[in-house]
């Protein structure tokens, strides 16, 4: 056996890309044509959106789309549970998955209201305009504790909703479910001089957050070219090339399982596949590609079909 | 929005560069896009992860919160310039190599940057001094060890000539 892969370090292969500045991350891509994209986040936590007036962006030289949550049509869907949540017995379980775009209501800051497609990303910042959105801001709640009081109706005073379920739904919380909690004072025993002493108590309250970031860091990109507005709703089959880094990510049997289907129906689109060379160990790796609900796919698909592409 | 243009004249890794910039375009934007050298990475855009940072004459800066026109008449290092004409590795380079000391190597160009303008100005750090200096450069796959292995190697190197 060699020592090539026993008994030493093994020296990477690609490194001297990394180290010298010349590996393909996916924003160092540049084709003609490119279009860029960007989201108006929202900077409230909780609140309900009344209306969203794109025109303005529209407006704005070099825009070439802009599109809300209901834009989206049956694209907008939750996305899925990427970690489901652990065999516990009597658990209640509220499933609060990502949408691609917030509808009707937002549920944490930085949840994305508005994708503005334009012909360099400084257009499409500059096109996210908070001006036209009309939320009306609710109560925000910090923790599942404070959420439970409010549901449980000892929050008085707190105009809070619920959904369907029962169940508030606000913050940063992806997956959330709980069992019971009484509170802060019911983890404590009190002594005879009433000194709090610190019960051994089972944790009753979960706060369970998969371990999916809201960002998708380097996971793979669509590139629309054409001259923006004059391709809008036109065909440019075969001018689409979607950026992956799948390949680099995961092994052949998941790779054929999972990601074979999404990156065949792109090439008989005629879409071309360019492989990134990096590893990148950063951001969602799960479903990537092979979920049709992962919020970036929703956009990806929408897109690609609003500009003629996939069919 | 209203743009307006200048003409600006830099050097970059030794060779001069003159470019029509809008005002507004970052630094880092100017170097990755206007003069494809995109070795130079962008993370945070805010001055945190370090990812971006270039040497502006000499000393590491973020070039995400520099504009472009105010590099004008000024000498940027970047990670391409890094090797020798031979396109040998720098010290640190090797170092960096030897030691494991990058995975996905989106931060190392910051790293490497900063990292070789601190071993200019301290030849003999301590770890704590590295672990110091790389306080402003974010790497969320090493965990840093083996990166302040490197530096330290590679300043052992460069001590030895």
């Amino acid at each position: 056996m060699s020592t090539r892969t026993f008994g030493e370090p093994v020296k990477r292969n690609e490194d001297r890309r990394l180290l010298t500045g010349q590996a393909l991350f996916i924003d160092d891509i540049e084709l003609p044509g490119m279009l860029h994209v960007a989201f108006l986040r929202s900077q409230i936590a909780h609140a309900k959106i009344i209306s969203i007036d794109v025109s303005r962006a529209l407006q704005r030289p070099g825009v070439a789309a802009a599109y809300v949550a209901g834009d989206l049509g049956d694209y907008w869907q939750p996305g899925p549970i990427l970690v489901p949540p652990p065999p516990i017995a009597g658990i209640v379980f509220h499933e609060r998955t990502q949408v691609p775009l917030a509808k009707d209501k937002v549920r944490h800051v930085g949840e994305p209201l508005v994708i503005v497609i334009a012909e360099s990303r400084y257009i499409a910042e500059d096109a996210l305009d908070p001006e036209p959105i009309g939320p009306k801001r609710l109560k925000s709640l910090a923790t599942s504790n404070e959420m439970y009081l409010v549901s449980g109706g000892r929050h008085p005073g707190a105009e809070i909703t619920t959904d369907s379920t029962g169940c508030h739904d606000c913050n940063a919380h992806l997956v959330l479910f709980r069992l019971v909690t009484d509170g802060i004072d019911q983890a404590f025993d009190f002594g005879r001089d009433n000194t709090p002493i610190a019960k051994p108590i089972a944790r009753k309250s979960y706060d369970y957050i998969g371990r999916i970031d809201a960002l998708a860091v380097e996971a793979h990109a669509g590139c629309w070219p054409g001259a923006v507005a004059a391709a809008a709703h036109q065909k440019i089959a075969g001018r689409l090339r979607i950026i992956d880094q799948i390949f680099a990510l995961v092994g052949r049997a998941i790779r054929k399982r999972q990601y074979g289907e999404p990156l065949r129906s792109w090439h008989r689109t005629g879409a071309r596949v360019t492989r990134i060379d990096v590893f990148h160990p950063l951001g969602r790796r799960q479903r990537i590609a092979g979920c049709r609900n992962c919020n970036k796919q929703a956009f990806e698909r929408f897109c690609c079909r609003s500009w003629g592409n996939l069919r | 929005m209203d743009t307006d243009f200048h003409d600006i004249t830099l050097s970059v890794n030794g060779k001069q560069y003159r470019r029509r910039v809008e005002s507004r375009v970052l630094l880092s934007d100017f170097i990755r896009h206007d003069l494809v050298l995109a070795g130079t990475h962008v993370g945070c855009e805010h001055g945190v992860c370090g990812a971006c940072t270039v040497l502006l004459d000499g000393e590491p800066v973020r070039s995400c919160l520099m504009l472009a026109v105010q590099a004008r008449n000024h000498e940027i290092s970047t990670i391409e310039g890094l090797t020798n004409k031979d396109g040998e590795y720098h010290p640190l380079q090797q170092a960096m190599h030897d030691h494991h000391g990058l995975q996905c190597g989106y931060c190392t160009p910051g790293i490497l940057m900063t990292m070789t303008a601190f071993l200019d100005e301290n030849p003999s750090p301590g770890e704590d001094e590295v672990r110091e200096a790389l306080s402003g450069n974010l790497c969320r796959c090493t965990g840093y060890q083996n990166i302040v292995d490197a530096v330290l190697a590679a300043a052992e190197r460069m001590r030895s000539g």
